[in-house]
């Protein structure tokens, strides 16, 4: 799997949006500066999301509205920072929004300067053909100090390879994360239905005493 | 920000002279001699500041003003199924408030003033019944607003004499303000491209025959109409691009709505950064 080159990846950022290999960065703000010989230097967006601590001890997947409680939106304008704290997490996003073409996928990782201070950003950080949005980071300050982070700041940086043959064009705005352009709370699936479909037939609900059935309808 | 506008010019002093002269002319020797002679003046000067600012924010936006204050205000309640004015509603709607004008002659002077400029021949080609709407109430007389508001006939009849007033001013505080109708014109199908295809349009690569030009950054103007005609007229071209998305469910639309709405958010964020970036005399963008 060949890893675009600056080259190649100013090439496609000139094709219009209806040509097959079309890649849109936007805005790629500096290009002298972000555009390596093999990769992108992405800052970091205004928007994050905070952990809270849920009403219950626990993150429950078959409560609906279990992810977006769990986290408090804050917008950080440039200019401001963001603390945090040591051994904590939070959600950010890219300021770049992406669009992959049907024949590239991409992959996220720290830029070395942050990694050196123990702050890691990405720990989903494979990027699908024909994505589009800014990325969600996952970032996490496992150092015993507490970190700022500067909207802005380059902070990742982005890995454009081919793949062997492109994917299905129809594919496109099919994702869980449609376009997004702040980072967004995690879509839980319901572990009911997903066990369910791989013939576990009782789960445990957390909020009732005695195991309940994936499929009600066979009590 | 009109009104930050018209404080800023002394606009009230300034119009406050032709509404008296304009009273005088028109309710001759009904004038009132009392303290009433200053409110008169006073409340047709705050018609017209009201009108000075929608026109101000025309001459400044465009034509999403004119549909969002639609939206806003119900406008298209004058509207029947069939696409032609709703008299009964629209007679009861022209009554004048005490500080403001009605609602469909706001919206009618800013047709007017849409219809004078570049921007009317996009507005005609738009299939959506908020176009409609400001070519219907165009053809509203000034005796169909003076009919409508009997109790203050005599005020309204000299409000509609000092309008043109107010256009020569609004005509003085903008100058030569681009309108960004021909940017518009040049790129108005590659952004609403861009939004069906669920990108971002702040950095754009446009055909030009057989030419591209590459990276062209649209003006914040031109983003915000692309993105108000894209939410009036394309949401179902949008939506049948994307699988289990069902064009009838309320619930459906409304995500695909608040999705271009957070699209062109986001580009209006990123030309405020370029320009951040070219003030800061860096090598702003390429691409």
């Amino acid at each position: 799997m060949p890893v675009l080159t600056a080259k190649h990846i100013d090439e496609r950022l000139k094709l219009t949006i209806d040509k097959p290999g079309s890649l849109v960065i936007t805005p790629l703000l500096e290009p002298a500066r972000v555009l390596d010989n093999d990769s992108i230097d992405l800052r970091l967006g205004t928007f994050f999301l905070l952990p809270q601590t849920p009403p219950e001890p626990f993150l429950d997947p078959t409560e609906p509205r279990a992810a977006k409680r769990s986290h408090m939106r804050i917008h950080k304008p440039l200019g401001d920072y963001l603390v945090v704290p040591a051994h904590q997490t939070v959600l950010g996003a890219t300021l770049e929004f992406i669009k992959l073409p049907n024949d590239l996928c991409g992959q996220i990782l720290t830029k070395s300067s942050v990694a050196r201070t123990f702050l890691v950003i990405e720990t989903a950080p494979w990027i699908h053909p024909m994505y589009r949005g800014c990325l969600t980071l996952e970032i996490a300050n496992v150092s015993n100090t507490p970190i700022l982070l500067y909207p802005g700041f380059p902070i990742g940086q982005l890995i454009l390879m081919k793949l062997d043959e492109p994917v299905d064009e129809k594919q496109q705005l099919m994702s869980t994360y449609v376009g997004p352009i702040e980072p967004e709370a995690p879509d839980l699936k319901d572990p009911k239905e997903v066990l369910r479909r791989i013939g576990v037939e009782e789960y445990r609900d957390p909020h009732k005493p005695t195991w309940q059935r994936t499929n009600p309808s066979t009590e | 920000m009109g009104h930050y506008v018209a404080a800023k010019r002394r606009f009230l002093a300034h119009i406050l002279g032709e509404a008296e002269t304009s009273l005088k002319i028109t309710m001759k020797e009904k004038y009132p001699k009392d303290k009433e002679s200053f409110q008169l003046p006073f409340r047709l000067a705050k018609w017209a500041e009201e009108l000075f600012c929608d026109l101000f924010a025309v001459q400044l936006v465009g034509p999403c003003f004119a549909f969002a204050y639609i939206e806003l205000y119900d406008q298209l309640q004058l509207l029947k199924f069939d696409g032609t004015l709703h008299w009964e509603r629209l007679k009861t709607g022209l009554d004048f408030y005490p500080l403001y004008p009605s609602h469909p002659f706001r919206v009618q002077r800013q047709a007017v003033m849409l219809k004078n400029s570049g921007w009317w021949q996009h507005i005609r080609t738009m299939k959506t019944r908020h176009a409609g709407l400001l070519e219907q109430l165009i053809d509203i007389s000034d005796d169909d607003h003076k009919d409508a508001n009997s109790d203050k006939r005599q005020q309204v009849e000299a409000f509609l004499a000092i309008v043109p007033a107010v256009v020569r001013f609004l005509g003085e505080v903008t100058g030569n303000l681009d309108d960004h109708v021909h940017e518009f014109g040049a790129l108005n199908s590659t952004i609403l491209e861009y939004l069906e295809n669920g990108i971002v349009p702040s950095t754009l690569n446009v055909r030009i025959g057989e030419m591209v030009e590459t990276g062209v950054r649209p003006s914040s103007v031109t983003l915000v109409n692309s993105g108000v005609s894209f939410y009036l007229e394309r949401i179902p071209t949008l939506m049948n691009r994307v699988a289990g998305a069902t064009i009838d469910s309320t619930e459906d639309r409304v995500f695909w709505m608040r999705k271009v709405e957070g699209w062109i958010a986001k580009a209006l964020e990123d030309v405020r950064l370029r320009k951040r970036v070219a003030d800061a005399g860096t090598n702003g963008e390429a691409h």
